[in-house]
């Protein structure tokens, strides 16, 4: 049994509207102080799980901790919330709210100021000088991560936060979660349809399919669950691979080398029984034995996007 | 700084920038100043504005006006046109907030919903009665200069004070509606059918006893000094339902979700 800190452990969850199940029994457990990715489709049930979590839904069944302290329903803590679409008082200006949300946090008059400004330089805000109201999508997804942080939370939930944002808008967010995730205390928990963003910056992830949980771990340990002992030879003109493919056709005591086209120059290639480097080894053998010269090889690692399809098309159930 | 006295300053600073208390300023210092004139130059426009003969009937018809006319013209516009004044702007309160997201952020900070409520409902109490309470002392100042006379202040702040009552009935009752409600329509009708209701049954003859819509129809009697029989009822019964209007709101907001 792992004795690690879990900063989001929920058992059991499940949330059940009148006639839909959004969120059907779910249990989550996040480590604390990593960086974790929420994935799913539209309408797969990441909103929902997220608002049960910071206690803004209240679940059907199930049982929610935030650094090991049960969270209620309408009870607010110590973590941050950056909201799907954020919204803000637009009568007032970034630093005007954000000393409305340190005074709410308790955050002592002496150290609001420096609070603030400190954190409108984080998200580069702090030369807005207008209303809210004028500011653009991305600026108040940036001041939403702002008022998330201002009580410096161990934890900090958001919600689709590179959603509808320009690809610099969505740099932008990105970077400021690298910011977060590199001092090594805060576990940074977003959802997302973006499987690069989450591949750049997670190292964790939770995959959910329908209110279900299909799969959560560590990327690495995913990645290395869902390695495939392939590799892909590509050649400079569609006559060599001709008689690469013949070669490997003729070669059946080569050990079963089976070769896919995937292009009239290119192979998915796989040695039942092989792993990477004893597949890379034969193909090499392969070549040189045929004198075919190749363009490049390369060991298939799988990337986040073939993880989430397998993982979503998996009829048997969580990964 | 508890979370009451953040959200009021917050709250204040609202009404100030979204310019709501412009408005309710406006509009109560324009029945301020031109009911006292209504009152005194009504004959006048009439006898302007109609042939010699028919202004001669139509002025014998009427009596000289007093100064009570100009009670009776500030109040008429007042409750009615005052009051409606007040659920039009107040009406989103609540809704607002739920519907734009604000109050995920503000309740994520720990605040809890009374707080929340009670904020808002000070805030707006205050402004409107500081609003009438301006109002009515220029009304009564300009009639004094209108009439020789305006009634004794007392008299006039206890008619002015029991539809400051009301008001804060109405307030509370908004605020319920604006909890309650799913769209700003649904949050209008409410708003509006309470105001509505509260009159017609005030105007049942048993009922009315405990039904405070006295508070906006009687104002002319207390400016005169005379003190309704139902008067002390009414007070007990406005104070009740604006306190039960409230814990309500913060009932239902706690078991809301957002």
């Amino acid at each position: 049994m792992s004795t690690q800190l879990l900063a989001v452990e929920a058992r059991g969850l499940t949330k059940r509207y009148k006639t839909a199940l959004a969120v059907d029994n779910i249990d989550i457990a996040v480590p604390a102080g990593c960086c974790c990715g929420f994935l799913g489709k539209n309408g797969a049930g990441k909103t929902t799980t997220l608002k049960m979590l910071v206690g803004l839904k209240k679940p059907t069944v199930g049982s929610i901790s935030i650094m090991e302290r049960p969270q209620l329903f309408g009870r607010g803590g110590s973590f941050g919330y950056l909201p799907d679409v954020p919204n803000f008082y637009g009568y007032m200006n970034g630093a005007e709210f954000l000393t409305f949300c340190a005074k709410l946090c308790g955050i002592p008059a002496a150290a609001r100021g420096a609070k603030v400004k400190a954190l409108l330089e984080k998200v580069g805000l702090s030369k807005a000088r207008a209303a809210i109201s004028g500011y653009s999508r991305g600026m108040k997804q940036r001041l939403g991560i702002a008022q998330a942080l201002i009580n410096d939370p161990q934890v900090i939930f958001m919600d689709e936060p590179v959603s509808a944002l320009d690809p610099i808008g969505r740099r932008d967010v990105i970077d400021i979660i690298h910011s977060l995730k590199a001092g090594g205390d805060k576990t940074v928990i977003f959802s997302t349809h973006i499987l690069n963003d989450v591949e750049e910056v997670c190292d964790y992830v939770l995959i959910i399919e329908k209110g279900r949980i299909m799969a959560q771990d560590y990327l690495a340990d995913l990645k290395a669950r869902h390695k495939r002992d392939e590799g892909e030879v590509r050649f400079h003109d569609a006559e060599t691979a001709a008689q690469f493919a013949a070669a490997v056709g003729n070669a059946p005591a080569e050990g079963g080398l089976l070769a896919q086209p995937i292009s009239p120059v290119a192979f998915t290639l796989r040695l039942p029984g092989a792993d990477s480097r004893q597949l890379s080894r034969h193909v090499n053998a392969l070549l040189h034995a045929h004198a075919l010269p190749m363009e490049s090889y390369a060991a298939h690692n799988p990337s986040l996007e073939d993880i989430f399809y397998a993982t979503i098309n998996n009829e048997g159930g969580a990964l | 700084m508890n979370h009451f006295l953040v959200l009021l300053e917050k709250e204040a600073r609202e009404i100030l920038r979204t310019k709501k208390l412009l408005v309710l300023v406006c509009v109560f210092l324009f029945f301020a100043f031109i009911s006292p004139l209504l009152a005194r130059f009504m004959g006048e426009f009439f006898e302007f504005l109609l042939p010699a003969a028919e202004a001669e009937q139509f002025m014998a018809l009427f009596p000289a006006p007093t100064w009570i006319d100009s009670y009776v013209q500030f109040y008429s516009n007042a409750t009615q046109m005052g009051t409606i004044v007040i659920i039009l702007l107040f009406m989103g309160l609540i809704l607002r907030e739920k519907r734009s997201g604000t109050a995920d952020l503000v309740f994520c900070k720990g605040v809890s919903p009374a707080s929340f409520v009670l904020a808002k409902f000070t805030v707006a109490g205050i402004a409107a009665l500081l609003c009438l309470l301006v109002a009515i002392l220029i009304n009564y100042g300009y009639t004094v200069f209108l009439f020789g006379e305006g009634g004794a202040l007392g008299h006039v702040m206890a008619g002015a004070g029991a539809y400051g009552l009301f008001v804060l009935l109405i307030l509370a009752w908004v605020i319920l509606a604006s909890t309650l409600a799913k769209s700003t329509g649904i949050s209008a009708v409410l708003g509006f059918m309470g105001f509505m209701g509260l009159l017609a049954l005030s105007a049942i003859p048993r009922l009315g006893r405990f039904v405070p819509g006295g508070l906006m129809t009687q104002n002319i009697p207390l400016t005169l000094g005379n003190f309704y029989p139902d008067f002390a009822a009414h007070l007990g019964v406005a104070a009740g339902l604006t306190a039960m209007f409230l814990v309500l709101a913060v009932w239902i907001l706690k078991r809301q979700e957002l």
